[in-house]
């Protein structure tokens, strides 16, 4: 199993947000988190990022606990977007490659060619400021999988997009899979989640 | 490292390609160029000769008035006769009798605009030295030769190290004190208000949470202050590199004007020192040699090495310190009043500098040279006065150990509050 979540609990407060949950992802599957708004699907992301610390159970990787130098082999598309309004696409998404391991002309190569695939050809040297929110979306989700991550974990990621776009995202989402790809998604989009994925988790 | 690098490369060019970092590079050599340039230009293009009507009914001042090149003195036989024959812009200087021989009042009429305080300051200095030169020859029976002889003599104060019987120049050094710790306060503000800034900017724009999961956050942190200290330095040479040019532009293109301003002001200080009323050493050419030798005898290359100390370890204390409070501010209306908290221990030595240059060896200046919060402007203050190696050794030893700790504490916050 690439990913396995065992026995995860978590709190804010006197709030109990995840309880004893356990499940696992192989490579090349998909797994849908589904649940309501605040039943922790988000926060159950940010644990296997290792953006937050659970208070009980553990998360582990390809057979051993989660390290940092893991997060490499991870890409992660948060629900909210996170770019440098000022700084152009391509310069941007360059720099978040090379954090995660790329040398310059690796990247810029993957990166030229998802740019291309979702259609972005254009948008290069645009600010990411200047970009619809639909734009935004799709250059987030090229630096993403730009460094071929073994997992990735998505956050709502088609939210704000349109019907064309969603159909080009699920394209690409389910050729990275049967390459291997292992994908954790978290979503509301049910249509999605059952044409994506190979099982679900509720919460 | 690598990542480090790419971190620190990415912050230092996004702020370099700021206008606001350009414009401000830019405005700084130009206004002290201005600042430089403007008295001398002012006094070669501006200076007008006033004409002062004087209508002296004491008989004490008329025709001893010395006309200067700031002011010519004309005698007037009466005030109405002097306002008929007044100008537009002409003084009538009017000087009334009195019962008790010696004059108590003197009145400047002026019609347009007033006369600026120099003037005043030229025509009142002249007469009080010729109401004392009369009152010496009149009431005490002296000879103009022997107080002249008197004016031109004096006793000057040298203030010197009893081992080495250096000049101590304490003008001057408490002026360099001031200037330094000014300077270090505002530096140690700014760049790391730029630090908490960033910091802000990648929590609210999210870009802390796709940050998060590739680097450490301690990374993160490193990159964007030793990124902003790199800004610092590269503005600061900027700056230095345009003011001297500019100030060598303004000065090659017009050689003439400068060389008479220096002439000028050497003659006028010549020229005044025999109607002064008391002996004046602080005339402006002395204030610039002591200056000059003041400056020269406070080993400016170790001031700018014991600055570049403090400011470095000043920087990493409260940059970190900013940085960690932007981890913890979720909103921006509360980064003013905060900032301010954290800023407070180098406002505290600013606010008692005047009272800790005059004692600069005592105990308070030494107790705030000690503690880490109020070293870096504390040191400053003091340093052209002398510091002992033992207390900068301490001191910046202490102020270490509290930046890395600071520097400790703001990862460890930054890591648990990255993500808002």
């Amino acid at each position: 199993m690439l990913l396995q979540v065992e026995h995860l609990g978590k709190s804010f407060g006197d709030h109990r947000v995840l309880d004893d949950l356990s499940f696992s992802v192989a490579a090349g599957e998909a797994v849908a988190l589904l649940g309501a708004n605040g039943a922790g699907k988000t926060t159950l992301l940010r644990i296997v990022t290792r953006l937050i610390e659970p208070d009980s159970g553990c998360v582990r990787f390809d057979g051993h606990l989660l390290q940092q130098d893991d997060l490499r082999y991870i890409g992660y598309l948060p629900e909210e977007r996170g770019l440098y309004r000022r700084m152009k696409a391509g310069e941007q998404a360059l720099y978040f490659a090379r954090l995660k391991g790329m040398d310059k002309a690796d990247a810029e190569q993957q990166l030229r060619q998802w740019f291309a695939r979702l259609g972005m050809e254009g948008w290069w040297d645009r600010p990411a400021g200047k970009l619809s929110k639909g734009m935004q979306q799709k250059l987030q989700l090229a630096v993403t999988v730009a460094h071929r991550p073994k997992l990735l974990i998505l956050d709502e990621p088609f939210s704000g997009l349109d019907s064309e776009n969603s159909a080009l995202l699920r394209h690409e989402l389910l050729n990275l899979k049967q390459a291997g790809t292992a994908i954790l998604l978290s979503t509301h989009n049910l249509q999605a989640a059952d044409e994506l994925c190979d099982k679900t988790v509720k919460l | 490292m690598r990542r480090l690098l790419i971190i620190l490369a990415r912050e230092y060019r996004m702020r370099l390609r700021r206008p606001s970092f350009w414009v401000l590079t830019i405005l700084v050599p130009l206004v002290l160029a201005v600042l430089y340039a403007l008295p001398v230009i002012a006094a070669q293009k501006g200076m007008r000769q006033a004409t002062v009507l004087v209508v002296d009914q004491t008989g004490l001042f008329d025709g001893a008035l010395v006309s200067t090149d700031e002011v010519h003195f004309h005698s007037m036989p009466s005030l109405d006769y002097a306002r008929q024959q007044a100008a537009k812009d002409d003084l009538i200087l009017f000087i009334p009798a009195r019962e008790t021989t010696i004059p108590r009042d003197a009145f400047l009429y002026h019609t347009g605009s007033s006369p600026s305080l120099s003037l005043q300051n030229t025509v009142n200095q002249q007469l009080q030295t010729l109401l004392h030169h009369a009152i010496l020859e009149d009431v005490y029976q002296v000879e103009p030769s022997v107080y002249h002889s008197v004016e031109s003599t004096g006793i000057r104060l040298h203030t010197q190290d009893g081992a080495t019987g250096h000049e101590s120049h304490v003008r001057v050094k408490t002026v360099v004190g001031m200037v330094l710790a000014v300077l270090m306060v505002l530096a140690l503000l700014l760049f790391g208000v730029e630090v908490m800034r960033s910091v802000q900017e990648e929590r609210q724009n999210r870009v802390a949470e796709v940050l998060g999961t590739s680097v450490r956050p301690v990374q993160l942190l490193v990159g964007k202050v030793v990124s902003v200290a790199l800004v610092a330095v590269t503005q600061l040479v900027l700056w230095i590199v345009l003011t001297t040019l500019c100030i060598k532009g303004i000065q090659a293109s017009a050689p003439d004007m400068f060389a008479e301003a220096r002439a000028q002001q050497e003659a006028r200080s010549l020229a005044t020192k025999g109607t002064e009323a008391t002996v004046q050493y602080d005339t402006p050419v002395q204030l610039v040699d002591e200056t000059v030798e003041g400056l020269t005898a406070i080993r400016l290359p170790v001031v700018a090495a014991v600055f570049l100390l403090y400011f470095l370890l000043g920087y990493l204390l409260y940059g970190a310190l900013l940085a960690a409070l932007a981890t913890r501010l979720d909103d921006d209306a509360d980064a003013l009043p905060w900032t301010l908290l954290v800023g407070s221990p180098l406002a505290v030595v600013l606010i008692l500098a005047t009272f800790l240059v005059r004692s600069a060896s005592g105990t308070l200046a030494t107790w705030l040279t000690l503690v880490p919060f109020t070293s870096p402007a504390a040191a400053l203050l003091r340093l052209p006065f002398g510091l002992p190696a033992w207390q900068v050794t301490l001191s910046a030893a202490l102020l270490l150990a509290t930046a890395a700790l600071a520097a400790w504490m703001a990862a460890r916050s930054y890591r648990s509050h990255l993500i808002r």
